[in-house]
């Protein structure tokens, strides 16, 4: 992979592929990754655009994402960046995958535990990175659709607080729908 | 209005359709026996007592069997087309791909509508199809969601369970409300956002407990299986301050009881509205409209209309439709003549009523409708060429001609085929009796913009009575002596006509019914869809189909021997060794091949195509 073989850390390098250092939360790992790559994030790129050009050398750091959350989510990414970057000419990077292997990829992506289901939908609304957040949003939207109300608490773990008025009023209030 | 172009096929299927039999020829093709024009509508100015002439007319409606209800489906059609940007074209050209087949179910599509009912009914009365709540990008209206425990003991942000309710049906949003306090209110705030709502309901109950939570609501479709009154809009109108968009539709034979009256009232107090669907409207009575905002109008199920105005400057689209009964006094020309002066931005105008006639067209000219560029007039038999000469001097660039149902001639099509070539691309001529293939060759010669020609029912062999006489004049006047019929009438009503359409755009090219053609040369490189639905009298040894990306041939009540050779034309196109040639049986009997002098080119060309193309064409059959 080109990221790999770029181990110098600022932009511009024989491969013509330019860097990113995006750095998690704890500050325990830094990551360099391909700018095509990077850049599926608009979080990433605001901060690049407004941090100027010479951000990449020290790493962007994310203070929302932990390690372990972001390593992931940049094996999304490095899997879904397009050929080229999108703000310069298309250079000799990977090409695009196919649609097939990418959904593939994107069903064992998610197949991970409800713990980290939800860290990676809460980085990727941080992060902005809408492909993700399709994915993951839509997995957990699936596992919700046709449950009553008791059953979602259960499939998901959660309490509810509410009291017997409360639960007659939210009843109410939805009946327009059963 | 892409959504709901993609949207809207699905109505007309389960609209309920009384039941009826196969389509009825329409027999009121016959020429006036004394001056050899069309005698649909015809006064005839030839020397006659002038009783013949109206007991012609009343003789006319009365003899002329209701035309089936499946035209009731083909108005949607037209109506599906986006504003004639670069676009729509092919989406329009998609959604016809929808519409046309379902005109020419012969069956009555009746027999889907109860199981499909019973489909609805066993769900929720009130089901809610679809909901789009659109968030704007980054900050909502409302101040942050708190964290909401989401499960597996972790929290998050309301905003990303927002993002997951938003990809659920509105069911599992409503249990998801049930969750905890967390997430109702995240449901709130998903309700408070929501700007479209298909919503399908029996009562008013259910909507107004719904579009009350939708408070910023611009979209609403209702699909309503029970009666609808006045009180739907009042609750409409106090929940939907902002709404934009309201359509209703009717289903499983609900009722319409809205005035006209309270659609008046409804539409001026909704200073907001810009497009509007209401579907059943049988109780309107009359037509006062009036809105500066409205840009839209659906209008169908009418019944007779004793007043119809519509002040509405910036109207664009516009559409009437009448379903066929006898009692029906609307006054269109008068309609049409308040057009003018009160919508002079009218770009797409479709009208669907018995009633249309010549003068209604004329009266319209007067309008000057200058941007029109969607024209629509369905059902009107008695639209003759003068009509047709009328529209050629109205409107400079058409795109899109619908005279279904008229009685226009080859001489009308010539003056169109002449006067649009530019801009002209959907051609819509169904259940024509006075077109012939010759017309219809002219048209696709000249007009080579065109994606869409349908000729469905017209080029059609009528009944003849052999002796040559019009036996409506004999029966009704008695003792009267009209003379036989001139040579040009037996043209039209020839059951042997050959029809070669070459044309480079042509995408969809409809032909269903056309019983008179028995032969057939299709060389259209961009053809997509071929309808030969009870095409019965389709030889099928004179037909050659050379269409490399056809996709789906319909091939309906067709003959076995000719759906073999349309089979065996659409799928080893290119691996035929010998290519089929048109052939002509002469009178001994004997089969002479007959080959034109364009197809030698066209067949050489062919030969040298070394590999067979795998076909990936389906030809339907029901």
């Amino acid at each position: 992979m080109a990221a790999a073989a770029d181990s110098s850390g600022d932009g511009g390098t024989s491969s013509g592929e330019k860097t990113i250092v995006l750095v998690s939360s704890d500050n325990s790992a830094r990551f360099e990754v391909r700018e095509a790559a990077a850049l599926l994030s608009q979080t990433v790129r605001r901060m690049i655009d407004e941090a100027g050009a010479d951000a990449s050398g020290d790493g962007i750091t994310l203070p929302d994402v932990d390690a372990k959350t972001l390593a992931k989510v940049l094996e999304y990414c490095n899997k879904h960046a397009p050929a080229s970057s999108s703000s310069s000419a298309a250079e000799a990077a990977p090409p695009a995958e196919g649609e097939e292997d990418l959904e593939r990829f994107d069903r064992e992506f998610v197949r991970v535990d409800m713990g980290t289901l939800y860290s990676l939908v809460t980085a990727a609304s941080y992060l902005k990175i809408e492909g993700l957040l399709n994915l993951t949003c839509q997995t957990i939207a699936d596992m919700i659709k046709g449950k009553t109300p008791e059953q979602i608490r259960k499939t998901l773990g959660i309490t509810s607080e509410f009291t017997p008025e409360e639960e007659d009023e939210v009843r109410r209030e939805n009946a327009w729908a059963f | 209005m892409a959504s709901d172009a993609a949207a809207i096929p699905a109505v007309p299927a389960s609209a309920p359709a009384p039941a009826k039999p196969a389509p009825p020829k329409r027999r009121g093709s016959y020429n006036c026996g004394r001056c050899g024009l069309p005698k649909k509508g015809h006064v005839c100015s030839v020397p006659g007592p002038a009783s013949s002439s109206s007991s012609a007319v009343g003789g006319d409606k009365a003899g002329e069997p209701q035309p089936p209800p499946q035209q009731q489906t083909k108005p949607r059609r037209a109506l599906q087309f986006d504003e004639p940007a670069s676009a729509s074209p092919a989406a329009a050209s998609a959604v016809v791909l929808d519409a046309v087949p379902l005109a020419v179910a012969a069956p009555p599509p009746r027999p889907r509508t109860p199981s499909q009912a019973a489909a609805w009914k066993k769900k929720a009365r009130a089901e809610v199809v679809d909901v789009d709540a659109e968030e704007d990008g980054d900050g909502h209206d409302g101040p942050p969601l708190p964290w909401v425990e989401v499960g597996a003991g972790r929290r998050a942000p309301g905003e990303v369970l927002v993002g997951v309710l938003q990809r659920l049906p509105p069911r599992a949003v409503a249990a998801a409300a049930g969750v905890s306090r967390g997430w109702r209110e995240c449901t709130r705030r998903l309700w408070g956002g929501a700007e479209e709502v298909r919503l399908r309901a029996s009562g008013v109950r259910p909507v107004a407990g719904l579009i009350a939570r939708c408070p910023v609501l611009a979209k609403l479709v209702l699909t309503m299986d029970s009666d609808v009154d006045a009180t739907l809009l009042a609750c409409i109108a106090f929940s939907c301050p902002n709404l934009q968009s309201l359509a209703i539709n009717m289903v499983n034979s609900a009722a319409n009881r809205i005035t006209g009256d309270e659609l008046s009232r409804f539409v001026s107090e909704k200073r907001s509205l810009s497009v509007l669907t209401l579907d059943g409207c049988s109780s309107l009575g009359f037509l006062n409209v009036s809105s500066s905002s409205l840009s839209t109008l659906w209008l169908s199920g009418l019944c007779s209309l004793t007043k119809a105005v519509m002040n509405c400057p910036s109207l664009n689209e516009l559409s009437l439709n009448f379903p066929i009964q006898n009692n029906d006094s609307t006054d269109l020309v008068a309609l049409m003549d308040s057009l003018g002066r009160t919508c002079p931005n009218l770009r797409n105008m479709h009208i669907s009523s018995i009633r249309l006639c010549n003068e209604a067209v004329f009266a319209l000219e007067s309008a000057n409708l200058r941007g029109l560029c969607m024209l629509s007039f369905l059902q009107g038999s008695k639209i003759t060429d003068a009509a047709v000469a009328s529209i050629v001097r109205s409107y400079a660039s058409l795109e899109l001609l619908d005279l279904s149902g008229s009685g226009i001639t080859d001489n009308g099509l010539g003056m169109i085929s002449n006067a649009f070539p530019n801009t002209l691309t959907f051609l819509l001529l169904a259940r024509c009796p006075n077109i012939t293939s010759f017309g219809v060759q002219v048209a696709a010669a000249q007009l080579p913009l065109l994606r869409v020609m349908d000729c469905g029912q017209s080029i059609c062999a009528t009944p003849q009575p052999e002796a040559g006489r019009s036996y409506y004049f004999g029966d009704l006047t008695g003792g009267i002596k009209f003379c036989a019929k001139l040579p040009v009438q037996r043209k039209q009503q020839t059951t042997c006509q050959k029809l070669i359409i070459k044309h480079n755009n042509l995408k969809k090219l409809s032909l269903w019914g056309c019983s008179a053609i028995d032969a057939l040369y299709v060389n259209c490189p961009e053809l997509v869809d071929l309808n030969l639905n009870w095409c019965t009298n389709l030889h099928p040894e004179r037909l050659l189909i050379q269409c490399p990306n056809l996709k789906d041939v319909h091939a309906q009540g067709c003959r076995d021997m000719l759906i073999g050779a349309i089979r065996n034309q659409v799928l080893n196109e290119f691996a035929a060794i010998e290519p089929r040639l048109p052939c002509k049986r002469l009178a001994d009997g004997s089969k002479r091949v007959h080959v034109p002098h364009f197809m030698i080119e066209q067949l050489e060309g062919q030969e040298k195509w070394g590999r067979p193309r795998k076909s990936q064409c389906t030809v339907h059959l029901t």
